[in-house]
């Protein structure tokens, strides 16, 4: 899946995902955050302004990166949801509650 | 009531589709389904119930294995919107996954679709078997 990758300082990397997050093209994704991982970035922010939607495989990947980014106490932000759709499934699930989704 | 009752049964659409058991041909259905369902927050959290069920249909019961198919009828007029989801596989326990509880937060990647589904729906079971899921969410505009 197409994406752009910002890096914002040697902390700090932003990332945008483009289209459909879903069961055809999220590993792609998981490959992409992996790859951030092994970088040691302390904040990964992922930008969800070209963002249309995420199906649950989708999600799987962000909750498995935000465990791992945790669990060397760094963390994971969405910001800018655009699409109503994916505002609906977020507030559905709570996700709020397990990850940082800035207003 | 009984002629309110009338006229929505007069509106049910159906429609039937057979998708075969690929990645993207999967994939691109969402956009197939969004199109035909009227705007608002049910008709969005319907959908994404649906991509997870056809997904789990095409992956867990027909293996991926793209010659078997994922069976769909979907029926919506302007009260509700239903769907039928078959596969050719085995089926599985479903009452017992449905068990489970929600934790979004869980360690596995995977397994949160059917959890979604039936937080998002109104009425979500399977046949006795597990390779036919039911689908029912009223519309509320």
């Amino acid at each position: 899946m197409e994406s752009r990758t910002n890096i914002v300082d040697s902390d700090e990397v932003v990332i945008s995902p483009v289209g459909n997050i879903d069961f055809s093209n999220s590993q792609d994704l998981k490959d992409q955050l992996l790859e951030l991982f092994e970088q040691d970035y302390q904040k990964v922010v992922m930008d969800f302004s070209e963002v249309e939607s995420i199906d649950s495989s989708g999600l799987g990947k962000l909750l498995l990166f935000h465990k791992k980014l945790k669990e060397k106490e760094g963390t994971l932000v969405i910001r800018n949801v655009e699409s109503d759709y994916i505002k609906n499934m977020f507030e559905m699930i709570h996700l709020n509650k397990v990850i940082e989704i800035e207003d | 009531m009984a002629n309110k009752n009338d006229e929505a049964h007069k509106q049910l659409k159906r429609y039937h589709f057979e998708l075969e058991s690929k990645k993207l041909d999967i994939c691109e259905f969402q956009a197939v389904i969004y199109k035909l369902l009227p705007n608002s927050v049910s008709s969005d959290i319907f959908a994404m119930a649906l991509h997870e069920i056809i997904v789990n249909a095409a992956e867990h019961g027909n293996q991926m294995q793209a010659e078997k198919k994922v069976i769909i009828d979907l029926k919506l007029n302007s009260q509700f919107i239903a769907a039928e989801v078959k596969d050719q596989g085995a089926g599985f326990d479903w009452q017992q996954r449905l068990k489970e509880n929600f934790d979004i937060s869980g360690d596995s990647e995977r397994g949160r679709g059917i959890m979604m589904t039936a937080r998002g729906c109104d009425k979500f079971y399977y046949n006795q078997r597990g390779n036919k899921a039911y689908l029912f969410k009223k519309i509320n505009f």
